[in-house]
C-alpha cells in the first residue's frame, strides 16, 4: 500500500512536468518518466491502444532519450534556431486515486503554444497523466496528449506537447 | 520570376542536366502544373479496405477538387467529383462514411445512387417541360476515370487521357512487393493517416523522396543520437526496433550508391533497386514461417530479399514495401504541401510486421518525427534561398550523360541524380500544350 500523495502534491507534479519542458530541461524531464513509460498522441481520442493503429507519436524512455539527444547535438538544423514552448494547464481533474494498486490518473485540458524564429502556432487538447509512486516519489507511467485536431493535417512539431 | 506563359519556355525553363527556380516558386506554374499535369495524370486516391461494404465511401481532394471514392451496389468502386448536380454544394463532408444506399445533399434533398444517377428531386413537378434532366444537371454526379491495381485505387481527373494500366503498369512489381509481404496476398490500410502540412514546393517533396545523398548529412542528428543512446545500452540486450529504423540514415555513401536506382516512363522511379536501408532489419521467424507456407520457401526468398527504398507513381504516391507504407503527395499552394502517410495492415501476419511499420511512421514521418524535422528544415529554406538573385538555377548534374533520356526505362547507381532528372522529363511532358501530350509507351 502506497501512501496517498496529496491531490496538491500531485497538481504540483503535474506543472512541474510542463515547466520543466517549457525550461528546456529536458534530462530532468525524463527522469519524471518510470523505466516502462510511454509518452503517446494517438491521431483519435477513440483510441485505446497504441498497437495496431497510427499515432502521431508513441515512445518509450529509449526514444525520448534519443529525441533529447538530438536535439542538443550540433547537428540539428531544424533546431537552429531553437524552438521553444509554453503549456498552459487548466487543474487537473483526479480521476483515479488507487493506492492499493498504486495508480493515481489525472486530466487537464491545455493549451501549448510553439515558436521558431518568427513563427509561432498553437495546439490544444486535454492530457492525461497515468502516475505511481516509486520510492516515495511519483512518477509518469503513461502520458497522453489528445490533440482536439490530432487527424488534422498538422504543422511539424518540434517539442513535446 | 515573371512566369513565362509561352508552353515553349518550359523548355528553357527544364534543361536536362538543371532547373530554374520558377517551377518551384512561380504561382502562375503552380496554377498551371494543377491543371496540365495534376488534372492529366493517374493519382492516387485511396484503399479499398477503406470502402469494403456498399455505400462505404471516403472524400478527399485531388488537385483542389473534392472528389469521393464510394463503394457501389454491385460492389464495383466508382470515383465522383463532390458536387451536387443541383447547386453545386458538396454531397458529403466527412473524410470517410457510409451513405446507405443513397447519397443525399444537405441542401435541397437532391438524391442519387450509388452509381451517381440522380434518385430523386423532391416536387419533381417543377421541372416538367423544363432542359434539366436532358443536361448536365439530371446525368447526376459527374464520375471520373478511376482503376485499382491490387486494391490501390488511382483516378484521372481529365475526361480523356492514356489508361491506367499503360501509364502506371510499369509501376505493378513495386505494388506486388508491398502487398506480396503479406502471407495471405492482401493489405488492409490500419488506422488514421498521418497528415504532414510540409512547408515547400511539391516537387522538392518528391525529388526528397529519391535523394540518397541528403540522408547521411541532413538525417545526422539522428542517427547520431540513436547511436548514442544504443552505445550506452547494457551488453546482451537486443536491439530494439527503433534503433534499428534510426542507425541505417547514416549509411556511408558508397552503401548509398549500390542501393541501386531504376526510372521508367512518365516520371515513375525506384530508390534502391537493389537495396536500401531497410534491407538490414532483423527478420521476424514467425512471419518467415507465415510465407513460406504461404508461398514456398523459394518464392518467399524472393519476395523478402527485395526491398526497395522508394517506389514512386508520378506525381503523387510513394511506395514502402518494408514497411508497409505509403505517403501520398497533395500540393496545396506554390510553397505548402500536404503529405499523407497511410500504414498497411497484412492480413494473416504476426502483429510485429504492422508495429514495425507504425514505429517506422511514427519515427519518420509523423509531424512529431524525429527524423523528417530536419528535411523539412532544409525544405522550407530551399523555398527562401532560391529567391536570392545571382544564381536561378538549381542543380542535377550528378551522373548525367547527354541522351541518356533517349531510354525510357534505365538501372542505375542509387546516388545518380537521373531519379530526379526523370520528374522533370516527365513534367515537361505533361506541362507541354494540352494536345502535344502524348503517354510513352
Amino acid at each position: 500500500m502506497t501512501t496517498r500523495p496529496t491531490n496538491d502534491a500531485i497538481a504540483q507534479f503535474i506543472y512541474n512536468e510542463a515547466a520543466l519542458v517549457d525550461a528546456g530541461r529536458y534530462d530532468e524531464w525524463l527522469d519524471l518518466f518510470a523505466d516502462e513509460a510511454i509518452y503517446w498522441l494517438p491521431l483519435s481520442a477513440k483510441q485505446s491502444d497504441y498497437r495496431g493503429e497510427q499515432s502521431i507519436a508513441c515512445e518509450d524512455k529509449m526514444l525520448l532519450n534519443v529525441r533529447i539527444k538530438r536535439l542538443k547535438g550540433p547537428r540539428a538544423y531544424s533546431n537552429q534556431p531553437p524552438a521553444r514552448c509554453l503549456h498552459v494547464l487548466q487543474a487537473p481533474a483526479i480521476e483515479e486515486a488507487d493506492t492499493k494498486l498504486n495508480r493515481f490518473i489525472t486530466r487537464a485540458p491545455f493549451f501549448y503554444v510553439e515558436s521558431r524564429g518568427d513563427a509561432q502556432f498553437f495546439l490544444a487538447g486535454r492530457v492525461l497523466h497515468r502516475l505511481r509512486v516509486e520510492n516515495g516519489v511519483l512518477r509518469i507511467v503513461e502520458k497522453r496528449v489528445d490533440l482536439i485536431n490530432a487527424d488534422a493535417a498538422l504543422p511539424p512539431i518540434f517539442l513535446f506537447p | 520570376m515573371s512566369p513565362p506563359d509561352q508552353t515553349q519556355s518550359f523548355d528553357a525553363l527544364v534543361q536536362p542536366d538543371r532547373v530554374h527556380r520558377d517551377v518551384y516558386l512561380s504561382e502562375s506554374i503552380f496554377a498551371q502544373e494543377q491543371e496540365r499535369l495534376f488534372g492529366k495524370a493517374w493519382l492516387y486516391v485511396g484503399h479499398l479496405s477503406q470502402v469494403p461494404r456498399p455505400g462505404d465511401y471516403m472524400t478527399l481532394d485531388l488537385a483542389g477538387q473534392p472528389v469521393i471514392l464510394v463503394r457501389a451496389t454491385d460492389e464495383s468502386f466508382r470515383v465522383f467529383f463532390n458536387r451536387c448536380a443541383h447547386k453545386g454544394s458538396m454531397i458529403v463532408s466527412e473524410r470517410a462514411g457510409h451513405t446507405g444506399r443513397a447519397f443525399r445533399c444537405p441542401y435541397h434533398s437532391w438524391t442519387y445512387r450509388l452509381d451517381g444517377t440522380l434518385l430523386a428531386v423532391p416536387a419533381q413537378g417543377g421541372y416538367d417541360g423544363t432542359q434539366m434532366r436532358a443536361c448536365e444537371t439530371g446525368r447526376g454526379l459527374t464520375e471520373i476515370a478511376s482503376a485499382h491495381y491490387r486494391g490501390f485505387v488511382f483516378a484521372r481527373l481529365a475526361a480523356s487521357g492514356p489508361a491506367f494500366d499503360a501509364h502506371c503498369g510499369a509501376m505493378f512489381h513495386a505494388i506486388d512487393a508491398l502487398v506480396d509481404r503479406s502471407p495471405s496476398g492482401e493489405v488492409e490500410v490500419a488506422g488514421l493517416p498521418l497528415r504532414n502540412i510540409v512547408p515547400c514546393n511539391w516537387k522538392v517533396y518528391l525529388e526528397n523522396i529519391n535523394d540518397a545523398m541528403h540522408a547521411n548529412v541532413t538525417h545526422e542528428s539522428a542517427s547520431m543520437a540513436a547511436e548514442r543512446v544504443w552505445s550506452q545500452a547494457p551488453a546482451g540486450v537486443k536491439k530494439p526496433m527503433g534503433i534499428e529504423i534510426l542507425m541505417p540514415f547514416g549509411s556511408d555513401n558508397d552503401f548509398l550508391a549500390r542501393m541501386g536506382g531504376q526510372v521508367y516512363a512518365n516520371g515513375h522511379s525506384i530508390f534502391g533497386s537493389n537495396m536500401s536501408i531497410h534491407s538490414c532489419y532483423s527478420s521476424l521467424p514467425d512471419y518467415e514461417t507465415a510465407m513460406e507456407k504461404a508461398y514456398g520457401e523459394e518464392r518467399t526468398k524472393h519476395i523478402l530479399s527485395w526491398v526497395p527504398q522508394n517506389s514512386i507513381v508520378y506525381p503523387s504516391v510513394a511506395f514502402k514495401s518494408a514497411p508497409q507504407t505509403i505517403r501520398v503527395i497533395r500540393p496545396l499552394a506554390v510553397d505548402r504541401t500536404l503529405i499523407e502517410v497511410w500504414a498497411f495492415r497484412p492480413k494473416n501476419a504476426p502483429d510485429a510486421l504492422l508495429e514495425r511499420t507504425l514505429l517506422y511512421n511514427r519515427i519518420v514521418f509523423s509531424p512529431m518525427s524525429i527524423v523528417a524535422h530536419d528535411d523539412i528544415h532544409v525544405f522550407e529554406t530551399i523555398q527562401k534561398g532560391l529567391r536570392t538573385s545571382g544564381n536561378p538555377w538549381v542543380s542535377l548534374h550528378r551522373d548525367y550523360v547527354a541522351g541518356e533520356g533517349d531510354a525510357p526505362s534505365m538501372t542505375t547507381s542509387g546516388t545518380n541524380e537521373i531519379l530526379m532528372r526523370n520528374q522533370f522529363r516527365a513534367w515537361r511532358q505533361y506541362m507541354a500544350a494540352e494536345n502535344a501530350y502524348a503517354v510513352q509507351a
